[in-house]
């Protein structure tokens, strides 16, 4: 299968221009450039509130009662604490909890010089640049012709690829059916807030028996860029279906320090293999740790069926504070979980983030990479677990867990936790921590490589296990985004 | 009750003692649902318990300390002199060693238990100044009533002295006992431990080291083989404050039949302890559907110029080594004891006191014999 490229400065010719105009309306349609403020909740949460953002979206009674029941139970709890991070409190009556992301720029003049020059060492084309700096309004003719026509390739597969809040008009029964099924509205503090709240997101379906023809992305959704800071993403593999779903906003996006609650089930059924992709640049806050997004997201995978196969990967190189475990729970006899992972901080950045992998099936398979560099200030820490249910015959797990530290001031954290009730099941971690060795920076220099540039590349080579496992255009931007983000943190 | 034993046992603050009981809590309220009576100091030693510490090549190097009290009456310190002090100030044993002392001391506790479950505790600061000495910590109880001791100690081992501890805690099903070992280390000292952990309802380690002079070095050893309902839970806990120290931990663990064994190792470099050097490996062996292995390796690093690695596995004997013992002729039964018990003594080879060792092993045989298939 060809993946498809992110490329979106050639206009799609062959999309006739009443589809576009189709499409435009809809999203006219949806308030998104017209009337900004009308579409805006005061800031404030309460059953009211939530009872609007229902009625805004015209959803169905259950639903509404759906959401209502989740904020009930998240008034009854707590913030988790457990993390290694430092949170100053979050003002939840001062959020919006429906609204259009403030200070759009109008033009690329408006936009950030700094955050210009990020793009430029990215090679983000102009055209994407727009886009993604959240100018309203170039962009849009591509990217909806582009998300028109590869849904219309989808349509023709039996995939169903579409923002959530749709789905739940067009096909009620599959989002009734699966939705919270994997991330329970109660299950945690975050994902409460996102059950009672969640603005939009993805919703992917695909029937028995199909491979998804082409890589599914975020990107290439018209809403995808306004879906707001409580995302909520549902995908369906059914039986012998197979699909890669690309997450991510490819390059920073300039926001005050806002929280981000996102939430993303995801179910295998017999045979299905679901590959699912991120790359996270939020705003990560300036150098001395102002502003920047707080990424609370809850992603679990249910590998419900016999043979089936979830594998997380992410690069997390953005936001303040990341709080994040994509999990696997191995539900279905030889079913396989993965988790690959690269995780940055510099400046003051916090990340508490890594994955946890139930066995529960007999012959349950898990592997764990995970990556951590932290530089400047920047404090990361993995946080595992792998536990090994009594019925779990002869499961395997391996994790390694390998940290990088770049400076002085930095810190790097491995919190595994490993719980095994079976006799028949091996589990192995192994987590090593150091800097970048003298001999290997000698090497490289001694060959006329700059400091810099050898840094990059070291880390590169302590990455690259990582970055493999990620869809080609994805990782070439992975690598990229590393050299950027360490900018500074060697000297 | 439960809470005030939370309150009682561990470190840190509420949250901290919390999290560090996650895999012990039930077992912790258990025993808070118990009335306990205090332990009585005088109690006679019966014969059978002492055979089981008497080794001649220590007795006249010996404190006995009977339901938490030293015992005058057991203890003998005739050949170390004047290098071995010890005093009481407010409930607390202060023992001094200034010296290098060639043969093992031994330290016994004894539990006796009384007629109704009983509990004992006892404090303990030990000041090694100088000089090199070699400890062999033995609990002792016999099945009963009940006992719930609980030993608190503070260990402080001064500019390039040596303390090799050997601690064996070999309980009945009856007794449960909580231990916290904290231990500082100054410039170029060392700590050399090796734990051993048999049996007990609830046994409880905790064990925290501070390397907080330069070239200070931790080598830590420990093994907990358990069956029948035993439960063990170890919390190691090792901080780098200075430059250049080492910590080396090597901990295996056996769990059969209905056991619970638990294994939690925490290594912290502080900012600016540079040049450290810490590892840590801990294997353990689960031979039963009922039993239970949670093991926790941790790392905290908060300075870059180091070098540190942790492994954990959890995992079955080799089916081609016992294949391979097979094919030679041993039955299934010893080849499995044998391959149990050597994946034990692994963490003896440090001792270097070739009778000690011996013995060591010898105690862990009844704890692995017929292990279950």
């Amino acid at each position: 299968m060809a993946t498809q490229p992110l490329e979106l400065d050639v206009p799609d010719e062959s999309a006739p221009t009443d589809v576009v105009a189709e499409a435009l309306n809809r999203r006219y349609s949806a308030g998104f450039v017209t009337d900004i403020e009308s579409e805006s909740l005061p800031p404030g949460l309460n059953e009211d509130v939530v009872r609007a953002i229902s009625a805004r979206k015209n959803e169905p009674e259950w639903l509404t009662e759906w959401r209502l029941k989740a904020y009930r139970h998240w008034l009854t709890m707590t913030p988790p604490h457990w993390a290694k991070l430092q949170i100053e409190p979050i003002d939840f009556q001062a959020i919006s909890y429906y609204s259009q992301p403030k200070n759009r720029p109008k033009s690329l003049d408006d936009v950030d010089p700094k955050l210009l020059e990020t793009y430029d060492k990215l090679g983000v084309p102009l055209h994407e640049r727009a886009r993604l700096a959240g100018v309203a309004v170039d962009a849009v003719f591509d990217s909806v012709s582009v998300g028109t026509t590869f849904r219309k390739e989808l349509a023709e597969a039996g995939v169903i690829f579409c923002a959530i809040s749709e789905a739940v008009r067009e096909h009620p029964e599959l989002v009734q059916k699966y939705l919270g099924s994997v991330v329970p509205p109660g299950d945690n503090y975050f994902a409460a807030l996102n059950s009672a709240v969640f603005s939009d997101g993805s919703f992917v379906f695909v029937p028995k028996g199909v491979r998804c023809p082409m890589e599914l992305s975020t990107y290439f959704r018209i809403n995808a860029r306004d879906t707001g800071q409580f995302e909520r993403t549902l995908l369906i593999a059914e039986e012998r279906a197979s699909v890669s779903y690309l997450e991510g906003c490819t390059a920073p996006m300039r926001d005050e320090n806002q929280l981000h609650a996102a939430v993303v089930e995801l179910v295998a059924l017999d045979d299905a293999n679901i590959k699912y992709s991120t790359v996270q640049n939020w705003y990560p806050g300036d150098e001395n740790g102002v502003g920047g997004i707080y990424n609370f997201v809850t992603k679990r995978g249910d590998c419900r069926g016999a043979r089936s196969k979830i594998s997380w990967t992410q690069v997390e190189t953005g936001s303040a504070i990341t709080w994040k475990y994509p999990s696997c729970v191995l539900r279905g006899d030889d079913s396989v979980g993965e988790f690959n992972s690269v995780a940055l901080t510099h400046h003051r950045q916090q990340a508490d983030t890594g994955t946890k992998m139930i066995h529960i099936g007999r012959n349950t398979k898990s592997k764990i990479v995970s990556k951590g560099i932290s530089a400047g200030r920047g404090q990361n820490t993995y946080r595992g677990l792998v536990k090994v249910e009594k019925g779990a015959e002869g499961a395997r797990n391996h994790t390694q867990c390998d940290s990088l530290l770049i400076g002085k001031k930095c810190g790097a954290h491995t919190f595994p936790y490993i719980e095994v009730k079976n006799p028949g099941a091996i589990v192995e971690h192994e987590a090593t921590t150091s800097k970048i060795s003298d001999d290997q920076l000698f090497y490289c220099r001694s060959r006329g490589i700059g400091e810099e540039d050898a840094v990059s590349m070291i880390v590169d080579g302590f990455c690259k296990q990582v970055f493999r496992e990620l869809p080609m255009e994805f990782a070439v931007e992975a690598k990229k985004l590393l050299e950027v983000s360490l900018e500074g943190a060697v000297g | 009750m439960g809470a005030a034993l939370l309150e009682e046992f561990g470190r840190g603050d509420a949250r901290a003692r919390e999290e560090s009981w996650r895999y012990s809590k039930m077992a912790l309220r258990a025993l808070a649902q118990q009335e306990f009576v205090a332990a009585d100091a005088n109690a006679e030693l019966p014969e059978t318990l002492r055979t089981q510490f008497d080794w001649p090549a220590t007795r006249r190097r010996r404190v006995v300390v009977v339901n938490g009290a030293v015992s005058e009456r057991y203890s003998d310190l005739a050949d170390v002199g004047a290098m071995v002090t010890v005093g009481e100030t407010g409930g607390t044993y202060a023992v001094r060693i200034d010296g290098k002392i060639d043969e093992p001391m031994q330290i016994v506790y004894v539990s006796i238990p009384s007629a109704q479950p009983s509990r004992w505790q006892t404090n303990t600061s030990m000041v090694i100044v100088n000089g090199f000495v070699t400890l062999i910590e033995q609990h002792v109880s016999l099945d009963g009533a009940g006992v719930l001791g609980a030993s608190r100690r503070r260990i402080d081992i001064g500019e390039g002295a040596r303390l090799d501890l050997v601690s064996l805690c070999d309980l009945p099903e009856s007794m449960s006992l909580y231990r916290l070992l904290d231990v500082h280390l100054a410039a170029k000292a060392t700590l050399h431990a090796t734990h051993v952990l048999l049996g007990g309802r609830m046994q409880r380690l905790d064990m925290q080291v501070e390397l907080a002079g330069e070239q200070a070095r931790l080598e830590s050893r420990g093994v907990f083989a358990l069956r029948g309902r035993a439960h063990a839970d170890t919390q190691l806990d090792v901080r780098h404050v200075a430059r250049d120290t080492t910590c080396d931990i090597l901990w295996r663990g056996v769990a059969d039949q209905r056991a619970r064994g638990i294994f939690h190792g925490a290594i912290t470099v502080a900012e600016g302890a540079d040049g450290s050097d810490a590892k840590l490996s801990n294997k353990n062996l689960l031979l039963s559907a009922l039993a239970e292995i949670d093991t926790q390796p941790v790392l905290e690093i908060y300075a870059d110029e180091v070098k540190a690695a942790h492994g954990a596995t959890v995992g079955q004997i080799d089916e081609r080594a016992l294949f391979y013992l097979r094919s030679r002729g041993i039955p299934l039964a010893d080849a499995r004891r044998m391959m149990v018990t050597a994946f034990c003594r692994e963490v003896l080879d440090g001792i270097t006191d070739v009778d000690l060792r011996n013995r060591l092993a010898g105690l862990l045989v009844p704890h692995v014999d017929g292990a279950s298939a």
